[in-house]
């Protein structure tokens, strides 16, 4: 089965480590990629595209050396290929000029502030994730027991 | 009419004697008619009263004058003249001025009926009377062209008094602005000042705590059948920095072809293990199954990482907080020496946020110490540096160069690779701008600049800029031992 990526993209090894290590709770189902920095990302979004996996979530910092993660964002919402994906800022640093452009022009889906709680911040990827799979997804039901299984039962009665 | 006489005659005769002629020429004509003698204070007639007549004032002086906004205006005192109400008959009409006696007063009054027949009786004194008429019209002429003089002046004065009033208000402003913005600064040197000192007692905690953890980790580490393997991985995963993710990808992918199981690789890469030698080693000294191993490896590799994590960033707090504290250090309003390096590092280090895109070249030279205030040289530092970034928009090259310079003189330069200040902009900089939207110059190079410059004169020094596109240089010259007078006066005096 190809697993839908989680590609997670920030520059300072430690905090990236803490997310990462904060996602495993959806590591059995989904492929976590990380990346430090735009260019890296992208590299990410190659090899994925190679092997024919879909990108479901994207979470970003904003403060990247070179190029910034809202423009990032932006860039991937342009592109049809990551339409669907789903995007969360997750950033200390992003002015309100940032913010307003990633909700306006990336469809941002979510902003997560440093410091961060795992709970809340399994619970917006959990959330986003069960959107992208009922967006997507033709069989829902091996992602009841790691993603909103409640909404994806309705969904699947809805489907028949 | 007269063909002997000439009204240029009496021209030649001094005022007395023209003007007692007339009286005595009056006096013959009608029959020398009674003096009215007047105390001092009297009023002799009234602005706009009808007058039938004019006064000869024989002794004794008054005053003209008019009421303008109830105030009593002068208008003649000296240059009144022998006849008053001189105006209403040259109208026939209502006077024109109050008229006063100053000192009693001896008058004689002629009617106009009286006047016109003595006149006509005496053409001596038809001559002396014109003339007299004349030097008195004159003279009240020359007076008010001397009150168009004064009047004049006066505006010019006000004029120059107005633009020193003017010029202080600027000056007051401006003094009131530097005020604000210092106390703002001393203000938050002594916030910050504060929040150092209580992040510091945290900060020592997590330190301390991690390395208690780090040791009983090791412990019971020690106590752990394949103790050899785990503590190789624990001292690993806190000392060694982990891959980038870059390098981590495509060591799993050639794990992944050498074990055929991308799975695993995955999770080995993620502990470090990139071989596939190495791995078949470890598992050779296993015993029961290879999956709880690497779960095992995986924690220890999980727990060295976190505390390496901890220590790494408790540490750069620490740091932070160090440089906070000597950046904001409350300063005792007294000068000592201080190491300017020291200052630009802790500034420096409190923009790290801004200069995550920024190559920072330390361009120090071997500096003594200079006698200042640390904390307003920092004010400084901040600004150069600010600017600098503001500028290069967080972006390029920025060069902090200082040199010790002959005659005792020690140089800070801040050098940027924005786009540089326009020409018609170099004189203007330093100077204060009251609005922060309209006044700003291409950067908002504001009060910073301003005030640094009063820092920096304070310290007996001075602060001057070049720029062309590519290079913006702000260069400090700073004196190294000759404080100025506002900063030693509360110091020891220099043996």
């Amino acid at each position: 089965m190809n697993r839908i990526v989680i590609v997670c993209v920030e520059d300072e090894a430690e905090v990236r480590e803490a997310v990462v290590r904060d996602l495993a709770p959806f590591k059995p189902l989904f492929r976590i990629e990380a990346a430090e920095d735009v260019e890296d990302a992208l590299a990410v979004l190659r090899e994925v595209a190679v092997d024919e996996e879909p990108v479901g979530l994207v979470l970003c910092d904003h403060l990247l050396p070179g190029k910034r993660g809202v423009d990032f964002l932006i860039d991937l919402q342009n592109n049809p290929a990551y339409q669907t994906t789903r995007k969360v800022l997750i950033t200390g640093q992003a002015g309100l000029d940032d913010t307003v452009r990633a909700v306006n022009q990336a469809r941002l889906n979510h902003y997560i502030a440093k410091p961060w709680q795992p709970a809340d911040l399994q619970a917006v990827v959990r959330k986003e994730l069960t959107d992208y799979v009922l967006a997507t997804q033709d069989s829902l039901i091996p992602y009841i027991a790691i993603l909103d299984g409640p909404r994806l039962l309705d969904a699947i009665a809805q489907r028949g | 009419m007269m063909t002997n006489r000439t009204l240029l005659a009496g021209f030649h005769d001094p005022d007395d004697r023209v003007e007692s002629h007339m009286i005595e020429e009056i006096d013959a004509a009608l029959g020398h008619p009674p003096r009215l003698d007047l105390p001092v204070g009297t009023m002799i007639f009234r602005q706009d009263d009808p007058l039938d007549g004019i006064y000869i004032l024989i002794d004794g002086k008054v005053s003209l004058f008019q009421l303008i906004d109830g105030k009593e205006v002068i208008f003649h005192s000296q240059t009144v003249g022998r006849i008053l109400g001189l105006l209403a008959l040259t109208r026939q009409s209502r006077s024109f001025f109050h008229c006063r006696a100053v000192t009693p007063v001896t008058l004689l009054k002629i009617s106009f009926a009286d006047l016109d027949r003595a006149l006509q009786q005496s053409d001596s004194l038809l001559v002396s009377f014109i003339t007299v008429l004349l030097r008195s019209m004159a003279r009240r002429n020359k007076r008010l062209v001397e009150l168009q003089t004064e009047v004049l002046g006066l505006n010019k004065s006000l004029a120059s008094e107005r633009d020193t009033l003017a010029r202080t208000l600027r000056e007051l402003r401006k003094a009131q602005a530097l005020l604000v913005e210092s106390e703002k600064m001393a203000t938050l040197g002594q916030l910050s000042a504060g929040v150092a000192h209580e992040l510091n007692n945290p900060v020592a905690a997590i330190q301390r705590a991690a390395d208690f953890v780090h040791q009983d980790l090791l412990q019971m580490v020690a106590d752990l059948p394949d103790a050899t393997t785990y503590r190789a991985m624990l001292d690993r995963s806190f000392t060694q920095a982990p891959l980038s993710t870059r390098e981590q990808r495509e060591r799993r992918r050639e794990l992944a072809t050498e074990l055929v199981d991308e799975a695993l690789a995955e999770r080995l890469v993620a502990i470090g293990i990139t071989d596939a030698a190495a791995y078949h080693d470890l598992v050779a000294t296993w015993r029961g199954s290879a999956g709880d191993h690497i779960t095992r490896l995986e924690r220890m590799h999980q727990l060295g990482g976190a505390l390496r994590n901890i220590v790494r960033c408790a540490d750069r707090i620490g740091g932070l907080v160090k440089s906070l504290r000597a950046y904001a250090r409350a300063d005792h309003d007294e000068a000592v020496a201080i190491n300017l390096h020291e200052g630009l590092d802790d500034t420096l280090r409190l923009f790290t946020n801004r200069m995550r895109e920024v190559i920072v070249e330390r361009d120090f030279g071997d500096l003594p110490p200079v006698r200042g205030l640390s904390g307003e040289l920092n004010q400084v530092w901040t600004n150069l540096i600010a600017n600098a970034l503001d500028a290069m928009k967080n972006q390029g090259r920025l060069v902090i160069a200082t040199r010790a310079l002959p005659d005792g003189l020690v140089s800070v330069s801040v050098i940027d690779d924005g786009p540089g200040i326009a020409p018609e902009n170099l004189d203007k900089i330093f100077n204060l701008r009251f609005t922060t939207r309209q006044g700003r110059v291409e950067f908002g190079l504001g009060l910073g600049l301003s005030i640094s410059r009063n820092i920096v004169t304070r310290h007996g020094g001075s602060i001057s800029v070049e720029s062309r596109p590519g290079r913006t240089e702000f260069c400090v010259k700073l004196p190294v031992s000759r404080p100025d007078p506002t900063l030693s006066n509360q110091q020891e005096p220099e043996p």
